[in-house]
């Protein structure tokens, strides 16, 4: 049996969390390099999924009173009295006046997985105030992070300029609102540039407020193209904005 | 379809359309309800933990309690998890799987954690004492029994009895193949092998019985 084979022999028990460190990282080791041992492991969590719902117990009723009392004393101890807001990189101010007629309309919040990532647009004609604070919150949320990256996205003659935060799980987030609606039948597109090669990250929409896409800690290039509202494989029109992320 | 179809108050959760060549890397779609709940819980909602709890608080205590058959454990445990995913929502990765799932496996992982921390103290207090936790053989009638799901007990029927020991002690007892080749007085490479090849028979017996994961 080739080291390989033994390692293979684990994943059950890797799935089932009876390994010690060592035997942990060979798999995850292995998992990173091997598709099929991949496939096995997302086969044999799903059983173990299962064996964890048949377990299920009625919680006691003050367990839920405790964690709310947890949450409160929580939230006191990192908001006293007086305290200032943090200084945010995405600023929601904007989107708080919830009271203009035009905010109640309905929202549409469509959450996307690519690629393993939350890909969520907004659009700007829907107004969500709630939403965009809550996408606001996230982007602030990772770029207060260690390893996550900022840059601007910005079109030839700097007219417009998208700020961009990518943190360093993957996810992120552009505050796409200076970016002209475009007829319904066209999306917007980001890409990642790697040595001329273009690979999308994902669809905007046609009138995006902010966007959540999946960027990959190793992407930093990005460019913005115009598209058929279906996406594209390869970018159709030249980048309408291009930036950088450090 | 374009890309944000529809308007439904307040929040709408639609797919894309899977036949367009930029969306080919889609591989599933949040649930709308784990989507909504992650969405508010990063504004700091509490009523979205609230419904995450009502949703999940019995798989994860149910969980942790059958680990640690300790009732103040496993409350200790799912307060914790619930108060981790408060302070770090992003910590959930939709790829990995559902809200649910991810969930268990914290349950499941920190629970483990607390039984072999307890398992060092213990053995640091008593040497000579292997454990006082109720004999490993004895775990699996009590477990069987307590399971909620008929599912999950006939499939866990069906497999030959080494392969049922060793996966019932390691996932339900929290102990590691290396315990449970001790306990069972086994190689410990054959319980490997059993553990594995006892989960992929239960996947497809699950799967056979058209079962699906709980959303």
């Amino acid at each position: 049996m080739t080291p390989e084979d033994q390692t293979r022999e684990l994943l059950g028990a890797y799935v089932l969390d009876a390994v010690d460190d060592v035997e942990r990282r060979r798999v995850e080791n292995l998992l990173a390099i091997d598709p099929s041992a991949r496939d096995e492991v997302e086969r044999l969590r799903r059983v173990a999924d299962k064996l964890g719902d048949a377990a299920e117990s009625a919680p006691p009723a003050q367990l839920w009173e405790s964690i709310q009392s947890a949450i409160d004393t929580d939230s006191s101890a990192h908001k006293p009295s007086g305290s200032t807001e943090p200084t945010s990189i995405f600023s929601s101010k904007r989107y708080r006046s919830v009271n203009k007629p035009f905010l109640a309309a309905a929202a549409v919040l469509a959450v996307f997985v690519i690629g393993g990532a939350i890909f969520a647009g907004v659009r700007q004609d829907e107004n969500v105030p709630s939403t965009i604070a809550a996408m606001t919150a996230m982007a602030n949320d990772a770029a207060s992070k260690p390893g996550s990256r900022t840059g601007f996205l910005t079109d030839p003659g700097q007219t417009m300029t998208v700020q961009v935060v990518a943190d360093a799980q993957g996810h992120g987030f552009l505050m796409t609102d200076p970016l002209p609606a475009l007829p319904e039948d066209e999306t917007y597109q980001l890409w990642a540039a790697n040595n001329g090669t273009m690979i999308s990250l994902g669809m905007l929409g046609s009138n995006p407020e902010m966007s959540m896409v999946p960027i990959d800690p190793s992407v930093t290039e990005l460019a913005l193209t115009r598209e058929p509202v279906s996406g594209s494989v390869a970018p159709t029109s030249n980048p309408m904005a291009t930036g950088s992320l450090a | 379809m374009p890309p944000f179809p529809g308007s439904v108050a307040p929040f709408a959760f639609e797919t894309m359309d899977l036949s367009s060549p930029a969306s080919a890397s889609i591989s599933k779609t949040i649930p709308a309800s784990d989507a909504g709940d992650l969405v508010d819980l990063v504004r700091r909602d509490q009523s979205a933990l609230a419904r995450i709890y009502d949703r999940f608080g019995s798989a994860v205590y149910g969980l942790s309690r059958q680990v640690l058959k300790d009732d103040g454990l496993a409350q200790d445990v799912t307060q914790e998890i619930f108060l981790r995913l408060w302070n770090e929502p992003q910590r959930f990765d939709p790829e990995r799987g559902s809200l649910r799932s991810f969930l268990l496996r914290e349950a499941h992982s920190r629970s483990i954690e607390r039984v072999r921390s307890e398992e060092a103290r213990r053995q640091r207090e008593s040497r000579s004492e292997f454990r006082d936790r109720p004999v490993p053989l004895d775990i699996e009638d009590d477990v069987l029994k307590s399971l909620t799901s008929d599912e999950v007990r006939n499939a866990l029927s069906q497999l030959p009895e080494g392969e049922r020991s060793a996966i019932v002690l390691a996932y339900y007892g929290g102990h590691s193949y290396r315990e449970v080749a001790s306990v069972l007085g086994a190689p410990e490479g054959t319980i490997k092998s059993r553990i594995r090849s006892g989960l992929l028979k239960l996947s497809s017996l699950l799967d056979d019985e058209g079962s699906e994961a709980k959303p």
